[in-house]
């Protein structure tokens, strides 16, 4: 699993916060709205006070019309004309101020404002002609003048009047017509207050519910996601539902699972890796034969590496060659090529081997050996591959590489694990070839020891039921029958034995002085040609019993600084071989010098010996037959080689045919050292 | 002289041989050798008449003991003929599988070879 990356899109505070605005500028364009629902209603109630004042006012200024009426009927009848203007300036100063405030409330009915001012003007008009009436009074003027002029001013007091109960008409009126406008208007606030105020709960419920419900929603989600986790399902992701808070929450809880995921499954895998590891040693430790190692081996890599061809080559006996012991994978024809290259080629295993450390080729890489050919190793240059030295200690025993599909990049684990792989196998291989040389040495010597357990008891048989005889003759006093010629012959029989037994004894003893390195050479001047007489002489001494005729040529006598002794003994092994394989034929020896290197030519008519066994007949306890068919210890052709080898010459197969076999050993004239 | 019981020597090492044979010859037997398988098959293919018992070398040139065997085995005429083998490797493992009627350790003790012999001749 990978992590995600989150964009947050949305916050809920955000959305928080936007709805809280929404809500205040709703209330806010409630409130307007009521405002202005309401307004009307007030207006009308305002217009209904003010109608209401009016009306008061215009009571009082017929009360005080009514009364100047009266001031004006006492005119003639009061004596005192200093009351009369008293009381008629007091009645008109209150009637005055009655009209001011009148209009000054009346500046929403401007027909009444008109009225109002005619009246002003009436009571104007009517004040002057009170005056004059007074002022003539106080000229005590004619009565009658004074009566016509009262007459005027009662008339100016009736249109006053008349004014008046127009005023109060007019206002009666308008009164009337703005209180029916108020009361049917009277539920108008109320409805739009409470349509508006539905509207805002129910845009509130619903988005709180739904903000609330996502949250719940997304909140329970992760608590799932949380338990199946607990629970230990670590594949499991908790889905985002909103990409807000709670779900960057949930991305961060995701992506913590997916790393928890991850450090789980590299614990397992380190695990997993060990407990392979171990495996792999345990499996290794059984495993006694190379090729075991390798199938291990190469079961582990194709398997947990998903390797794609995995090879095996160790380091030649020589170090001058990279031999590959088994190769999977690729075909016969590439593993033909490469089976045994020299360690100077330019390829990937060789630079391993060279350094001793891994190399995670890739196929670019691949392509810079020249070694590689774009054509021939196609298949080869097609894949990534792994290269890791066998090593033990500083000892390079080979190269153990892998080839995988694709252009694979290895993980630092994985290369642990190649390199784990690659140690395991160096030391599963060195142990297998231990075992292997433990198991050859042991079977060598079980066979020695069979062989010469073989040839010790075949010389003691003879001699043991000659003593036997011999005592059974005494116990039965026959021993005085036994002629002196029996008894020759009986000494004769044992002394043989004994010398066959000694000869054994001398060849074990010259092998172990070989294998201890205390084959010293006591060199002396000697002549070739006195050697091999001598040899023959030997030789029929020692090998009465079987009659082969031997033909010694001297082409020409070497005299060098040689043991004699030992030169003696090989030739006397290769008569013996001879006669041994080629029964009653004639032996021919030829000595010459060529290049001051003295030359021993022996020939048998025998069976020849084949190709295959021509190196192998000199190592110990070999023999070119099969054990069963011929005696012998195996050890003559050995022992011959290392006094040769001593003698700093060579002792080989010429040639070998049907008509026989030419063993020829070369000794250098002189050899000081 | 009729009444002489005959043997088989088949055994590569000539004073072996002619050990087992001057001691035998004295317990009044009649002793043929052969050197190797080879050779007592082809002697046993010519002889007139069959001998009474086998003493077998192993370890031989050209056909070994166990060779011989089977060839003695797989011919009726000769099957029957009590075997006896000489072992100089100082065990006697192959007696079942090649239903050998005894088996001798080399070196031989006297007796043990003529108490032997004899028993499996009477």
């Amino acid at each position: 699993m990978i992590q995600k990356t989150f964009k947050q899109t949305t916050s809920i505070t955000g959305r928080l916060k936007r709805i809280m605005s929404i809500i205040v500028i709703f209330i806010v364009f409630c409130t307007v709205i009521v405002y202005l629902s309401s307004i009307n209603t007030l207006h009308g109630l305002q217009n209904l006070n003010t109608a209401n004042l009016l009306l008061n006012f215009n009571s009082q200024a017929i009360e005080l019309v009514n009364n100047a009426e009266k001031n004006l009927d006492k005119t003639l009848t009061q004596k005192s004309v200093d009351d009369l203007q008293l009381l008629h300036d007091k009645n008109s100063g209150l009637l005055l101020k009655l009209t001011n405030d009148s209009i000054a409330e009346s500046e929403n009915f401007p027909e009444l404002i008109t009225l109002l001012k005619t009246f002003n003007e009436i009571q104007i008009q009517y004040d002057i002609r009170y005056r004059t009436i007074i002022q003539k009074l106080n000229q005590s003027l004619a009565v009658n003048k004074v009566k016509a002029e009262i007459l005027l001013a009662r008339q100016l007091l009736l249109e006053a009047k008349e004014t008046l109960s127009k005023i109060q008409f007019f206002i009666k009126n308008e009164a009337t017509e703005i209180f029916a406008q108020t009361y049917k208007n009277r539920f108008e606030p109320i409805a739009v207050t409470s349509i508006v105020a539905i509207i805002f709960f129910v845009f509130v419920i619903t988005f709180g519910l739904s903000i609330s419900k996502k949250i719940e929603l997304s909140l329970s989600n992760l608590l799932k996601a949380t338990n199946r986790i607990s629970q230990g399902d670590l594949e499991h992701q908790a889905k985002i539902l909103e990409f807000d808070e709670i779900g960057q929450l949930t991305n961060a809880f995701n992506n913590m699972v997916v790393s928890l995921k991850s450090t789980q499954d590299n614990l397992n895998q380190s695990l997993e890796r060990s407990r392979r590891l171990q495996n792999i040693a345990a499996s290794l430790s059984e495993a006694l034969i190379p090729d075991q190692v390798y199938t291990i081996i190469f079961e582990q890599a194709y398997e947990f590496l998903g390797a794609y061809s995995a090879q095996i080559a160790l380091l030649s006996a020589d170090k001058k060659f990279l031999e590959i012991q088994k190769m999977e994978g690729f075909d016969k024809e590439i593993y033909l090529k490469w089976k045994r290259v020299p360690v100077t080629s330019d390829l990937p295993i060789t630079e391993v081997l060279h350094f001793g450390s891994p190399l995670f080729s890739s196929i670019e890489d691949l392509k810079r050996y020249s070694a590689l050919d774009a054509k021939e190793d196609e298949v080869i240059l097609a894949h990534t591959m792994a290269c890791l030295p066998l090593l033990i200690g500083s000892e390079r025993l080979g190269v153990l590489a892998f080839s995988f599909t694709h252009d694979r990049q290895f993980n630092q684990d994985e290369k642990d694990f190649m390199m784990a792989l690659a140690r395991q196998c160096a030391q599963a291989i060195h142990r297998s070839i231990l075992y292997d040389n433990a198991k050859q040495a042991v079977e060598a010597r079980d066979e020695f020891l069979s062989i010469a357990s073989h040839e010790l008891r075949t010389p003691l048989t003879p001699l043991k039921l000659q003593v036997q005889g011999i005592a059974r003759q005494a116990k039965n006093g026959k021993i005085s029958s036994l002629t002196p010629e029996q008894l020759q012959k009986m000494a004769e029989s044992s002394e043989r034995q004994i010398n066959r037994l000694s000869t054994l004894i001398d060849d074990l003893l010259d092998v172990s002085r070989i294998t201890s390195g205390k084959f010293n050479l006591k060199k002396d001047y000697c002549s070739l040609k006195e050697i091999i007489n001598e040899a023959i002489v030997q030789y029929s001494q020692r090998l009465q019993d079987i009659h082969n005729q031997i033909d010694f040529v001297v082409e020409k006598d070497t005299i060098g600084l040689w043991d004699k002794i030992r030169i003696e003994q090989v030739v006397t092994n290769l008569l013996s071989n001879a006669s041994k394989y080629a029964p009653n034929k004639t032996i021919h020896i030829n000595i010459l010098n060529k290049d001051h290197i003295a030359k021993i030519e022996v020939r048998d008519e025998g069976p020849g010996i084949a190709l295959e066994d021509r190196d192998r007949i000199f190592n110990r306890f070999e023999r070119v037959a099969s054990r069963e068919n011929l005696g012998g210890l195996g050890l003559g052709l050995y022992i011959s080689k290392q006094i040769v080898d001593a003698h700093k010459g060579k002792l080989f197969v010429e040639r070998s045919s049907d008509q026989g076999s030419v063993f020829v050993v070369e000794l250098p004239e002189e050899n000081l050292t | 002289m009729n009444s002489k019981k005959t043997i088989l020597l088949v055994e590569d090492d000539l004073d072996i041989s002619e050990a087992i044979q001057s001691i035998l010859e004295e317990e009044g037997f009649e002793l043929k050798c052969s050197f190797n398988g080879k050779e007592a098959i082809d002697y046993l293919s010519e002889a007139p008449q069959m001998p009474d018992l086998i003493l077998l070398d192993i370890m031989m040139p050209q056909m070994n003991g166990y060779q011989f065997r089977e060839v003695q085995l797989k011919d009726s005429r000769l099957a029957s003929i009590p075997t006896i083998i000489l072992s100089a490797a100082g065990k006697c493992d192959d007696l079942d599988v090649y239903h050998f009627r005894d088996c001798l350790k080399k070196p031989l003790d006297l007796e043990t070879l003529i108490d032997v012999v004899h028993r499996n001749t009477d």
